[in-house]
């Protein structure tokens, strides 16, 4: 937990345009619980999201970060096997029948995987299924990615609340 | 609303993947709508299931069982079996979130075209497992699975809830992993069926035989629960495969004796007893909570208590008496 808000905090410092609001764990935290709890009361249980690591072993860190973030504030995580496979993400997204899908993407395949993903989703009858993507994505490909299927860019991989919250905002957009 | 139900009874019976997940999301809701539309197919399914072997497996976290789960489950899905493995994970109380890993360690049966691996969150609700669990059962029954796994964190209640919902009921050990016998309750050594000392390969290989003899002689030392079976001792390697086969014999050996001793049917009555006492239990629960009185005065009653204000024992009788009303 503490490592990924320190994460957050850093990357606040080197990207200025993005810090808007200051950063209050505790009290931000509170208003992100509380939206879960309205999620859970809308729809009969918690958000329940994948974190699929695509990549090399150096993911694996990253994964349980992100899966252990997610759950802190009070999503149902379903954590991956290494190195799967979109077919296998797609598989396991639907068999568990959770919201939203989290990739971290790999360096230079993450297009061509997030196609691979939105084809496969719709094979299994999991299009209702969201996409988001984590971890560094040149800017130049936002557009590429949008338009495939993604409805949020988890820059950097590191989530903070205002990203939180937007990722909520998707869940709700049925 | 009618319609829609007919639209998952056919999906799960057409064996549809997704729709069968979704109807287990439906069972897993804690919304009002959705309790009885699952309720509604899982009565129109029960005719169609009761035919699988149910399988209970637990054991210490760090025992191996999702690994032991991936063989075990890769070995019968060769041998032509429909495989589904529900895994129950602990919520937290804290935040209500749960991470389900499970299928980290199950990387090639969760490919398996005959396998269906659902992990589900323990959930806020108390006992609520055990209805929510049965009655996935009876869906993955329902869409052609005969043979069922649950499998559950090795810690308190919730062995005793899944025993009473399987036919068979292994526990998973490790050899030398310290005080042995005293490192299970006794309550739950009771339950087994059968105890298998996982990761007996290698250098633990002889461990795992001693540790064997010594479960063996404290299993002799209890009287079974069955009159024409006596719980077995395994020593299996869900790495080398070892002793795994033996296991899937064992079981269903256990399920020919007490299907010959009528054994069986006795204790799938039992089954459903248990199932009616969780739902009853349930109900009353709920009804407690929903209960006008008795959601208007808890929150002035748990605060009176906090301050020390009121006793325990006066709060709770205040409490059950507006319930009655």
């Amino acid at each position: 937990m503490k490592k990924v808000q320190k994460r957050c905090e850093t990357e606040r410092q080197s990207k200025p345009s993005q810090a808007s609001a200051k950063f209050q764990p505790s009290r931000t935290m509170m208003l992100i619980n509380r939206r879960i709890e309205e999620f859970v009361e809308r729809n009969g249980r918690r958000p329940r999201i994948l974190v699929s690591s695509m990549g090399k072993k150096h993911h694996d860190q990253e994964t349980k970060l992100l899966a252990t973030f997610f759950a802190e504030t009070g999503f149902d995580v379903d954590v991956s096997p290494m190195h799967q496979a979109p077919q296998g993400a797609a598989r396991m997204a639907t068999e568990n029948d959770v919201h939203v899908i989290c990739f971290l993407s790999v360096m230079n395949r993450h297009k061509e995987l997030v196609y691979e993903l939105a084809e496969s989703l719709k094979a299994e009858d999991g299009e209702d299924i969201r996409l988001v993507i984590g971890g560094s994505v040149p800017q130049s490909d936002y557009d590429a990615l949008y338009r495939a299927g993604i409805a949020l860019i988890l820059e950097s991989g590191a989530v903070d609340i205002e990203l939180m919250n937007r990722l909520l905002d998707v869940l709700e957009k049925k | 609303m009618t319609m829609d139900i007919q639209f998952y009874i056919d999906g799960v019976l057409a064996k549809n993947r997704r729709i069968t997940a979704k109807t287990i999301t439906l069972i897993e809701s804690s919304l009002p709508a959705h309790q009885q539309k699952a309720k509604a197919i899982v009565d129109a399914l029960l005719p169609f299931a009761g035919e699988a072997v149910r399988i209970g497996i637990t054991g210490v976290p760090g025992v191996g069982k999702s690994t032991y789960i991936e063989s075990f489950g890769m070995e019968l899905a060769e041998q032509g079996h429909q495989v589904a493995v529900l895994a129950v994970d602990p919520s937290s109380s804290k935040s209500g979130g749960s991470i389900m890993g499970d299928k980290t360690r199950m990387e090639k049966l969760s490919l398996h075209p005959q396998a269906f691996i659902r992990p589900s969150p323990s959930g806020g609700t108390l006992g609520g497992v055990a209805r929510k669990t049965r009655e996935t059962m009876i869906i993955c029954e329902a869409a052609g699975f005969d043979v069922i796994m649950v499998e559950t964190v090795g810690v308190g209640q919730s062995e005793i809830t899944v025993a009473s919902m399987v036919d068979f009921f292994l526990l998973l050990m490790l050899a030398g992993a310290g005080d042995e016998l005293q490192g299970i309750k006794r309550g739950v050594l009771e339950l087994a069926d059968a105890i298998a000392i996982n990761k007996a390969d290698g250098d633990n290989l002889e461990k795992a035989k001693a540790a064997q003899k010594e479960y063996e002689k404290a299993l002799s030392l209890l009287t079974p629960e069955s009159l024409t079976w006596q719980p077995q001792v395994f020593t299996c390697s869900a790495l080398t495969m070892d002793g795994i086969n033996e296991i899937w014999k064992a079981i269903l050996n256990h399920r020919r004796k007490l299907e010959t001793s009528g054994e069986l049917a006795q204790r799938r009555r039992k089954q459903d007893l248990d199932w009616m006492w969780a739902l009853v239990e349930e109900g009353l629960r709920d009804r407690f909570y929903k209960n006008v009185d008795v959601s208007k005065a808890l929150p002035e009653i748990v605060k009176a208590v906090e301050n020390g204000r009121t006793s325990p024992t006066a709060a709770a009788h205040c409490l059950l008496g507006l319930n009655d009303n």
